[in-house]
């Protein structure tokens, strides 16, 4: 077996959608040093020429404070009475000068079923997009306005993953109702740039705060308002799958004797069975499994359920499927665009031995 | 207060024509708001140069009626335009004769097309660093692949005044506007 898609029923949400990903101008703290020069006739060298220059201007580039928080996939499945249930954010400074981000979550925001408890956020220490609580860095915030606790500092463009871990309570907002299959509960992360936090609330853009930005420049709130938000939702899933694959040897017409024995020329059947439980359903499931080496497919003998599927591409829902190279990988593959709990799916296929 | 009036001043969206418009009210303006400082130490016998950098502003007198004026600047957001004004001076008993001013435009900044003015000057402009002066329209630089396409104001490098003569005593002042990348 190497590889089984499961797809949720919820619907992917891509996350390169941002408009913002554009260069942030130029870096904040930049002197920026104009001269002109001014070259004549000199009324006291006739004949020669004089050039004098300007004083030179300075214009010292302003900070802008922007940050962008977009979630990482969809909704995250879980099960009442979960804990440690890890959603993904990317945090990405798109302001022109390096900058901290205050954070902080929001697990009660109404209009949903159940709140998120014990809501911590930690970085992504090494940068692999997998949550580790023994590698990633806890979120420790200061707690105190425009202070500092353990934030990295992101420079101009660059971003970081965070993790939002929570429980999952068996209760609904409600505090008696049990959280059941399909509620939802929301959560929000929020993240204000530490040089916004010189006041406190939510600033308008355009706010300039006189001399707080990189290198003693004005910081002014970028069209963001220096705060970037996201919403993502645990959503209680009790569907569960469970798939196994077995195997049965049936000897060549012409060898009986081969029994069971796993002889060149015996034919190997093999049985993957999908089985769906508990209630909800799931779309786009893709089984696949590799033709082990030393074997040969046998055309068309693919099924599902007992029923025939063509090794060909596109007219039912299996295929097999050749890979590239020399030696190309082939893979059975079978899909079921959408499957209801309960529902047990079983496919066979058959190989012979090299 | 003063940086929240900073904000309406945003004149990239003014249109393009109106812009060369308020060049004129700028210019008046000027007369009013810049300040005496910083003109270059007196040279003997020629031309006094000094450069000021200015924001664009909104203002509303007392009645809410809205007029633009120029600020003197000295920070400035990614996506300000700054208004550049070169002060040129005779300070000698005589006239000066064949006067260029030159400025180059800061590569932090994109000139803003049709922006360059200079009463009583001839200007042009450059995209090769100074090399070759001419109008926008005329001007090429070298394309994606290779081969000249026409220049763009974001292409300009240097632009160039040049005043036939300037009477001993005689002031007069130059100007543009670039947008900070």
């Amino acid at each position: 077996m190497k590889k089984q898609v499961l797809g949720t029923a919820a619907v992917l949400l891509l996350a390169g959608l941002s408009p913002l990903a554009q260069a942030a101008g130029t870096l904040a703290g930049t002197d920026i040093t104009n001269t002109a020069t001014a070259t004549f006739d000199d009324p006291d060298n006739p004949g020669s020429k004089k050039t004098v220059n300007s004083n030179p201007s300075t214009l010292r580039v302003d900070e802008l404070l922007n940050v962008t928080i977009t979630p990482n996939g969809g909704t995250v499945s879980v099960s009442p009475g979960d804990t440690s249930q890890v959603m993904s954010f990317t945090m990405t400074n798109v302001g022109n000068g390096p900058e901290q981000y205050v954070l902080s979550t929001n697990g009660a925001l109404g209009s949903n079923d159940f709140n998120p408890t014990n809501i911590r956020v930690y970085f992504d220490t090494n940068d692999d997009g997998i949550f580790d609580p023994l590698v990633d860095t806890l979120y420790v915030p200061s707690g105190v306005l425009g202070v500092a606790g353990n934030e990295p500092t992101l420079g101009p463009d660059e971003s970081v993953t965070l993790f939002v871990v929570s429980d999952i309570p068996a209760t609904q907002v409600d505090g008696i109702t049990p959280v059941a299959n399909g509620d939802q509960g929301n959560l929000e992360l929020l993240a204000e740039a530490i040089t916004a936090q010189e006041t406190a609330g939510t600033d308008p853009a355009g706010h300039v705060f006189v001399g707080s930005g990189t290198n003693g420049s004005d910081a002014i709130v970028g069209n963001t308002q220096a705060i970037g938000t996201a919403d993502n939702a645990y959503v209680v899933s009790s569907i569960q799958t469970n798939f196994s694959k077995t195997s049965t040897v049936i000897p060549p017409a012409s060898h009986p004797e081969y029994g069971t024995n796993p002889l060149p020329g015996s034919t190997i059947r093999y049985t993957l069975t999908l089985e769906i439980t508990g209630s909800g359903s799931l779309s786009n499931i893709e089984i696949e499994d590799r033709i082990p080496a030393n074997t040969t497919f046998v055309n068309n003998s693919i099924t599902l359920d007992g029923l025939t599927l063509t090794d060909i591409t596109g007219d039912d829902d299996g295929e097999l499927r050749t890979g590239a190279g020399v030696n190309p990988p082939r893979d059975v593959v079978v899909r079921v665009p959408t499957a209801t709990a309960p529902r047990t799916y079983v496919i066979t296929f058959d190989v012979t031995i090299d | 207060m003063k940086n929240d009036i900073r904000l309406q001043g945003c004149s990239s969206l003014v249109p393009e024509r109106l812009r060369s418009l308020l060049g004129v009210v700028m210019a008046t303006a000027l007369v009013v708001v810049a300040p005496a400082a910083a003109v270059a130490a007196p040279e003997p016998g020629g031309i006094a140069l000094s450069i000021e950098q200015f924001q664009e502003v909104v203002v509303k007198d007392k009645n809410g009626k809205e007029s633009k004026k120029l600020e003197p600047l000295t920070t400035a957001a990614p996506g300000r335009e700054v208004v550049f004004v070169m002060n040129y001076h005779n300070r000698g008993a005589k006239p000066a004769d064949g006067v260029v001013l030159t400025n180059p435009v800061p590569k932090e900044l994109l000139y803003v097309d049709g922006s360059q003015q200079g009463e009583g000057t001839q200007f042009s402009l450059s995209v090769d660093g100074g090399k070759t002066f001419g109008a926008l329209e005329a001007l090429k630089v070298a394309g994606a692949d290779g081969s000249p396409r026409p220049a763009t104001a974001a292409d300009v490098t240097t632009l160039r005044w040049k005043v036939a003569s300037v009477k001993a005593g005689a002031k007069g002042k130059v100007s543009y506007r670039a947008v900070l990348k």
